[in-house]
């Protein structure tokens, strides 16, 4: 009895919990901009540029402007649209998944090379997808969706390796 | 339960390398049509590579004791993605049961899925700890 009653003392109010838990940021902009600022303006430059990238595409999608480029314009087969559309919205998880782990500063290396695997596995299978149902002589849309996953690319690349770096400076102090 | 796991793995990479190679060499592979059937030999080609890289790095690190969280990481979610893209999308156009291969792929599959995401788990424990 007397055992219970300790318990109860030592036991947090609700009140108590909840004025706890409330300055535990969980998931707001302030922690990913706190994230950036401590990082490199190289790693900074990389995030916003592939956020634009992000955006400039969602509008191309959503304005129609990518439909004449895409595989299923030129083969008409209904699985190359849905694989676009499947392809999207995991480019959407992975984009949330880098998110978070730079929100919690947390991982955000291993997160960045596992999305830049997926990616590239993305961009080969599409690369050789519309150099074999482009039409001969339509060079532009190949062009443009090879200049724009390699871009993507290089800057999930570079902000693996300026995460590497960080790191190592860190270790060094 | 780890080793069993690990062996589940190497045993659906044998059947799907071995599979793949089917599809691109035999014609008893029907997809609806030739747009569908380049789309069924250009994924096949990249799977085989990806799978054969795949067995090699993470056979290369273990055996030069090297961490494999990463590696191990990395391939299963691409697997993972690789069975949304055929079960949600490529499933009409691919395949073709009717060969033993191609069915004992399809049965194996959800339990290499588990099985290599068990894996990763375990190694990731391991290496925390």
């Amino acid at each position: 009895m007397k055992e219970d009653d300790s318990s109860a003392e030592s036991k947090p109010s609700k009140e108590e919990i909840d004025a706890l838990l409330s300055d535990i940021p969980l998931f707001d902009l302030k922690s990913v901009r706190n994230t950036l600022y401590k990082r490199s303006i190289r790693f900074r430059f990389c995030w916003v540029v592939l956020m634009l990238l992000t955006l400039s595409y969602v509008m191309g999608w959503f304005s129609g402007a990518l439909l004449p480029m895409m595989a299923s314009s030129f083969t008409n087969l209904d699985a190359d649209y849905q694989l676009h559309q499947l392809r999207f919205l995991i480019g959407f998880l992975m984009i949330a998944g880098g998110t978070i782990a730079i929100n919690f500063d947390r991982n955000i290396e291993p997160v960045f090379i596992g999305i830049f695997w997926v990616q590239l596995y993305f961009c080969v299978s599409g690369t050789l997808r519309l150099v074999r149902s482009l039409p001969e002589g339509d060079a532009f849309s190949l062009t443009t969706y090879t200049v724009i996953q390699s871009t993507i690319l290089v800057l999930m690349l570079w902000l693996i390796v300026e995460e590497r770096i960080y790191h190592r400076n860190l270790y060094r102090l | 339960m780890l080793k069993v796991a690990q062996a589940i793995c190497y045993v659906f990479a044998s059947l799907v390398i071995a599979l793949f190679t089917l599809v691109l060499r035999s014609d008893t592979f029907e997809p609806l049509s030739i747009s569908a059937s380049i789309l069924s030999q250009d994924l096949s080609t990249i799977r085989i590579w990806i799978v054969v890289t795949g067995l090699s790095v993470y056979s290369w690190r273990a055996a030069s004791g090297q961490s494999l969280g990463l590696t191990l990481g990395v391939l299963t979610v691409v697997a993972w993605i690789m069975f949304f893209e055929d079960y949600l999308v490529l499933d009409r156009v691919l395949f073709v049961t009717q060969h033993p291969l191609a069915t004992a792929v399809q049965v194996t599959r959800p339990v290499f899925l588990l099985a290599v995401t068990y894996v990763t788990f375990k190694q990731w424990e391991l290496e925390a700890a």
